[in-house]
């Protein structure tokens, strides 16, 4: 096992690709660009951007309905362009675990607003994680693609600027394929 | 405590940890999330009576909002007035020709989120909204239909090329559609600049920077049925003034397209950099109001270009009227 | 003569390094530099930065932490050991963070924000003076200078971090293994040149 300093957003990557994820979107938001763009460098992953938010969770569920473990990607902003999807998302469920990540900007280090996200996960009823520090990033990733699948419903996995951002040191693991029948 | 999973709230762990303790506190950034839905499980708790519900929470505000106070130590503070830094356009950025124009011109800018919104910002301030991505196109329509004489002509949006991918196009189509006079100006620098330049529809790279399908900006705007589409070269600026001067006044919608790509994407250097002639800089300001970083003062107040930063765009040397800076010969 | 390098040990369990300057001058590939040699020796480690704004200019900061175990990656106002300044207005910014007695190191440059103009608000005259009202040690590099000597203005985050390597308790090799991992491969022998010039200033001190 190594260890290596990720960054919030660089650990949620390769929680996505040590769970066996197979396909990513995002629109790219302060501060959760970097998720999809440490996603890319996984060529096992389908990783691409899409022209807003809601067009990202869309097909991020529709990789899911496919089967496959899928993710979502945005900024706290970008939730609300992705509610839509989001509330029904809650009813259909999902096939492959669908995690949606929600970066919130408390103190709106470069948005323009300030939201609390934690509402939508009371509000649509999707169960919410949040990370404390890069090893949980990555950890949570890994346990909301479990949960999505175990409870038939999408995970929201809540980040702050300063989780998304700081770096600290993550037990890597390798690679482990997605045991699903 | 820490919790790890705030929707649904494990509820069991709360009451065994509430039951182990005095007094319980809920330490969390922004809204009363958790406190809240522990005060309907019947258990007391404090939280947003001493903290904020703004901003982020850090030692110091915990400390102080539970403690009272803090240690000495942590209370220094410069009395010297410290100038901020705030972020601002690129030396050389393609954006400030347009903002400079815009302000020259005294139009009302509805704006958007992008790199170009530091286009609202001292000296250029020449945006006068931004709400959220791709509100430019609507609001300038909302404006221009019922603003009246008064501002007839005089209402512009401004968006960038990913925000309008993102947002604008659907605002866009809704002027077409209700004929509306609205006017809008494209920043084209193909490519998502301000969260650190990622490929977008219209850059011709997917987000392995891969060759894919581009969507092409001005044919998509003709699509939808709109005819008036200038392209603006922003590094001319009596060009872009003009251009965008006589739009304002054409009946119908007007799609202004200001071609030019992001410097730093491109890692453009248009000439070696600038100088300044002292004897003929009257220090009369006018090249500050360009806002380039670049520009500095020399210990007589006069401008002085910075040669690590200038990447010889052009812009300054154009609002000089007395031709103290100098694009330099050998290039 | 002057100050012992801090020890990471029962007595400061904790390093905490504040690291800042403005927008292209390399602060975060420098922070990330330092928490990856702090990774290299063993150490737990973590950092806060952010993006954002950096690219544009403005004001950057990084908040480093190494020691045994570390739990937040922020530092509270006061505490901080060490204030890394890659600007001279940013060693001002941020003094409030170090602690009576800290450490500061500052590249001896001006790069003088647009609002001293619009807002004329003075750039401060004597920075050192203002930092030796809360610092035990000052230390003034003439950065660009050396970078230019080695050819390239680039360098100077390496710089910056060889003059801190001096008060931190980590081995050359491992900070020469994190400059390996995080700059472009060519420029790793100019950049362990850069550091090694760094080192050589603050040396003398302590
Ligand atoms: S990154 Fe590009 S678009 Fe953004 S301010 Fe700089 S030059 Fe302009
Ligand atoms: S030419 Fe003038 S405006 Fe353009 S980058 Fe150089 S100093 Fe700035």
């Amino acid at each position: 096992m190594s260890r290596a300093v990720l960054s919030g957003n660089e650990a949620i990557a390769r929680g996505f690709y040590e769970a066996g994820g197979k396909f990513a979107a995002a629109y790219p938001g302060t501060p959760s660009t970097e998720i999809l763009e440490n996603i890319g460098k996984y060529q096992e992953i389908k990783a691409q951007w899409s022209p807003n938010e809601k067009v990202a969770l869309e097909v991020a569920a529709g990789a899911s309905l496919g089967g496959v473990r899928a993710l979502a990607a945005m900024k706290h902003v970008g939730l609300n362009v992705a509610a839509d999807p989001l509330f029904s998302l809650s009813y259909m469920g999902v096939n492959g675990g669908l995690v949606i990540i929600s970066a919130d900007d408390p103190a709106m280090h470069s948005s323009q607003n300030e939201q609390d996200n934690r509402w939508y996960a009371k509000a649509a009823k999707i169960p919410m994680l949040e990370p404390s520090d890069s090893q949980e990033a990555k950890d949570f990733t890994v346990l909301a693609l479990e949960l999505s699948e175990k409870f038939d419903t999408p995970v929201l996995l809540r980040t702050t600027t300063r989780i998304n951002h700081s770096k600290s040191i993550v037990e890597l693991k390798r690679f482990s394929p997605m045991l699903r029948s | 405590m820490k919790l790890g999973l705030t929707f649904p709230l494990p509820k069991e762990l709360i009451r065994e940890f509430a039951a182990k303790v005095d007094k319980l506190f809920v330490i969390e950034e922004l809204d009363p999330f958790m406190e809240e839905q522990i005060l309907a499980m019947g258990i007391a708790v404090e939280g947003k009576n001493k903290l904020p519900v703004i901003g982020e929470l850090d030692l110091n505000i915990v400390r102080e909002a539970l403690l009272g106070d803090s240690p000495d130590d942590m209370k220094f503070s410069v009395k010297e007035p410290i100038p901020a830094r705030p972020p601002s356009l690129c030396p050389g950025c393609s954006h400030r020709g347009v903002f400079y124009a815009l302000k020259k011109l005294k139009l009302t800018v509805t704006g958007d989120i992008g790199c170009y919104t530091l286009g609202a910002l001292p000296p250029l301030e020449a945006m006068d909204t931004c709400l959220c991505m791709g509100a430019s196109v609507g609001f300038s329509e909302g404006m221009e239909k019922t603003e009246g004489e008064e501002l007839q002509g005089k209402v512009v949006g401004v968006i960038g090329d990913s925000t309008f991918f993102h947002s604008g196009i659907t605002g866009l189509i809704d002027i077409f559609y209700n004929q509306s006079n609205a006017k809008l100006i494209i920043l084209d620098n193909q490519i998502t600049a301000m969260t650190g330049h990622q490929e977008h529809p219209g850059s011709g790279l997917n987000l392995r920077r891969e060759p894919t399908n581009r969507v092409d900006i001005e044919k998509l705007v003709r699509a939808i049925g709109i005819e008036r589409i200038v392209k603006i070269n922003p590094y001319d600026l009596k060009e872009t003034i003009d251009t965008i001067k006589e739009e304002m006044q054409v009946d119908g919608p007007s799609v202004m397209i200001a071609d030019a790509p992001c410097v730093i994407r491109e890692r453009k250097v248009f000439t070696k950099p600038y100088y300044v002639i002292a004897d003929k800089c009257t220090k009369c300001g006018m090249c500050d109001k360009v806002g380039c970083s670049a520009i500095e003062k020399d210990e007589d107040g006069k401008t002085k270009i910075n040669p690590l930063l200038c990447i010889g765009c052009d812009i300054c040397r154009q609002v000089c009227r007395f031709d103290a800076i100098i694009r330099p010969a050998d290039n | 003569m002057g100050i012992d390098k801090f020890l990471i040990n029962e007595e400061q369990p904790v390093i905490n390094i504040v690291m800042s300057g403005v927008g292209g001058q390399g602060v975060l590939v420098a922070s990330d530099i330092l928490t990856m040699a702090a990774l290299n020796a063993g150490l737990d480690t973590k950092k806060s930065e952010v993006h954002g704004m950096a690219q544009r200019g403005g004001s950057v900061v990084s908040q480093i932490r190494i020691g045994e175990k570390i739990y937040s990656p922020l530092i509270a106002k006061g505490t901080a050991d060490i204030l890394i300044a890659f600007e001279k207005l940013e060693a001002v910014r941020y003094l409030e963070m170090l602690k009576p007695g800290g450490v500061v190191v500052v590249n001896d440059q001006q790069i003088t924000p647009l609002t001293v103009y619009f807002a004329n608000i003075p750039y401060p005259e004597d920075v050192e003076a203002i930092c030796r009202r809360r610092a035990g040690e000052f230390i003034a590099i003439e950065g660009i200078q050396i970078a230019e000597d080695l050819g390239n203005t680039r360098v100077l985050n390496s710089i910056m971090l060889g003059a801190l390597s001096s008060f931190l308790n980590i081995k050359k090799d491992d900070w020469t293994k994190a400059i390996e991992q995080r700059v472009p491969p060519k420029t790793i022998p100019l950049n362990i040149k850069a550091f090694e010039a760094g080192a050589k200033i603050s040396e003398k001190v302590t």
